[in-house]
């Protein structure tokens, strides 16, 4: 195995261990019971989230031949808010609070998914497809603007620690469902990596080398909705993995051959969630982990961007 | 042997119309034009990309390379070309020894054998236009459609992929068609002039008489 990919792999697995010795304000090894209950679900949340977010990220950035796209930009994360919002005004103060939150937010995110797939069968630009998701996810975010408007004090708590985003309390059948939501993104992802190599070139390009290009869109869509709806449902909408991750995946393989980059993909999704949550837990009351990513991904964004012009 | 009879093409609106034609294997033919003028609908229609609204095409195994194709930064040229070979590959992208073969037959006669490691992003824009012809070689095409491959490039590699394009249509017998704005460097290599104007299509012989005719006719 080349050095290209066992540094990297050395790094996420470091950084899984630090993970787990991370909690509450210190670093070290917890209680036992500490350790298999809060830390291992919170740590594999992290690294499952992670990579889910950033292969949705590789597949949009792909297939829409944009170097800024991810879940969030499409509205997909919106949707999962409105869904989240939705479901804090109607479920707050009952048994179904978190539960309801999450599931509000996966109903959501596939909700904006479904209407996003819709459409890309129906427009052929992609500039158009692109532009339709940034309004979705305007008018989605207006939606739940309006909602925490007309919401309780309690309602509103609820929903701000559901959007900071968080990957501590979750357990195991969270975590199956984020791993198999993972599992299945991949499996379309890889069907899909000669499909998104030749539409780099161009719809035409690839519809000449026959590739059934919106076939191609719609799998990628699929995937990417899926891995992002079981994510933020369960983690809040965790900006920036999306877009990052993927660039700096080609930078560590230096190729763009989606064959080559897209198990470095999860990799880094899953080093960039990590670090946050390190980072995150590493204060006496945890920081919010969207934040953290934010601090941590927009120098990377900009350094993306001054790299492009 | 390429066969085309009262051809109407557009797309809502018809923007040519009874269009006929037949070109002899190992063909170089120019396609010219003013804008707008439907050479890359007549090219997307021979392509199948676009639905023809009435008449016969008769062209065999089809292949084009549309104009304009970008230099993706992280691909070898090998793995651009490779690209074009999606139908012979397996599901996680791996070729059939048959694709590789034609993988390499394309690249050997292109002359780009030597830049197989290179990124596309780093080559000269004649260098990537030879890539991208490379493309069309792989799908074994009876019909190369190139959609203006000069555009964008400086006299000495105009010069270049041109004689590269002849030398190809003449060496292996298959049929070019190629659109181009720089009428008078394409109109030395190619063997015959259409020129689509106003709606209809102007076909020149051999002679260079007839192939100045078409274009003085277009001015």
């Amino acid at each position: 195995m080349s050095r290209r990919i066992v540094i990297p792999l050395l790094v996420v697995a470091g950084l899984a261990v630090l993970d787990l010795l991370v909690g509450t304000g210190g670093f070290g090894i917890a209680p036992e019971a500490v350790m298999w209950k809060l830390r291992v679900p919170r740590m594999l949340s992290a690294a499952l989230a992670g990579s889910a977010l950033a292969l949705s990220g590789l597949q949009m950035q792909s297939i829409f031949r944009n170097p800024l796209a991810d879940p969030h930009i499409m509205g997909v994360s919106s949707g999962a808010g409105l869904g989240a919002a939705l479901f804090t005004v109607l479920c707050a103060g009952t048994a179904w609070s978190f539960a309801g939150v999450a599931l509000g937010a996966f109903m959501g995110a596939a909700g904006a998914s479904l209407l996003i797939i819709g459409v890309s069968g129906k427009i052929r630009s992609v500039t158009v497809l692109l532009l339709f998701g940034v309004m979705l996810g305007y008018v989605l975010s207006a939606l739940s603007s309006l909602l925490q408007y007309i919401a309780d004090e309690e309602s509103l708590k609820l929903f701000y620690s559901w959007m900071a985003g968080n990957f501590s309390g979750n357990g195991m059948s969270e975590i199956l469902v984020m791993g198999g939501a993972l599992m299945v993104g991949i499996v379309l992802a890889m069907r899909n990596v000669g499909g998104m190599d030749a539409v780099l070139f161009g719809d035409d390009y690839a519809l000449m080398t026959g590739v059934r290009v919106r076939r191609v869109r719609l799998l990628a869509m699929a995937g990417s909705c899926l891995m992002t709806g079981a994510a933020v449902a369960f983690c809040g909408p965790v900006g920036f993995v999306g877009i990052v991750a993927p660039h700096a995946a080609r930078w560590v393989m230096g190729s763009s051959v989606h064959r080559k980059v897209l198990w470095m993909t999860l990799f880094c999704g899953a080093g960039m969630t990590l670090a946050a949550d390190i980072v995150s837990q590493a204060w006496v009351m945890p920081l919010p982990v969207g934040s953290m990513m934010a601090i941590i991904g927009i120098p990377l964004i900009f350094i993306i961007l001054w790299k492009k012009v | 042997m390429i066969a085309v009879e009262n051809l109407r093409l557009g797309y809502r609106d018809v923007v040519a119309e009874g269009l006929s034609f037949v070109i002899a294997p190992g063909e170089c033919v120019l396609l010219c034009g003013p804008n707008g003028s439907g050479k890359s609908t007549l090219m997307r229609t021979l392509a199948g990309l676009v639905k023809p609204l009435g008449g016969r095409i008769s062209c065999g195994r089809v292949a084009m390379v549309p104009t304009g194709i970008p230099k993706v930064k992280g691909f070898t040229v090998g793995e651009f070309v490779r690209t074009s070979c999606y139908k012979s590959s397996n599901w996680h992208g791996l070729l059939s020894p048959e694709a590789v073969s034609r993988l390499d037959r394309a690249l050997k006669l292109l002359d780009l054998d030597g830049l197989r490691d290179r990124d596309i992003a780093s080559l000269s824009d004649g260098q990537f236009q030879r890539a991208c012809i490379a493309t069309a070689l792989t799908r074994e095409a009876d019909l190369i459609l190139l959609d203006e491959p000069t555009a964008f490039l400086d006299v000495p590699s105009r010069r270049m992929v041109l004689q590269v394009m002849r030398g190809l249509a003449h060496g292996t017998g298959k049929v070019l068609l190629f659109s181009s704005h720089d009428i008078h460097d394409a109109m030395e290599v190619a063997d015959r002039v259409f020129g689509l104007f106003e709606g209809k299509l102007l076909v020149s012989d051999y002679s260079l008489e007839s192939k100045e005719e078409v274009i003085s006719a277009m001015m």
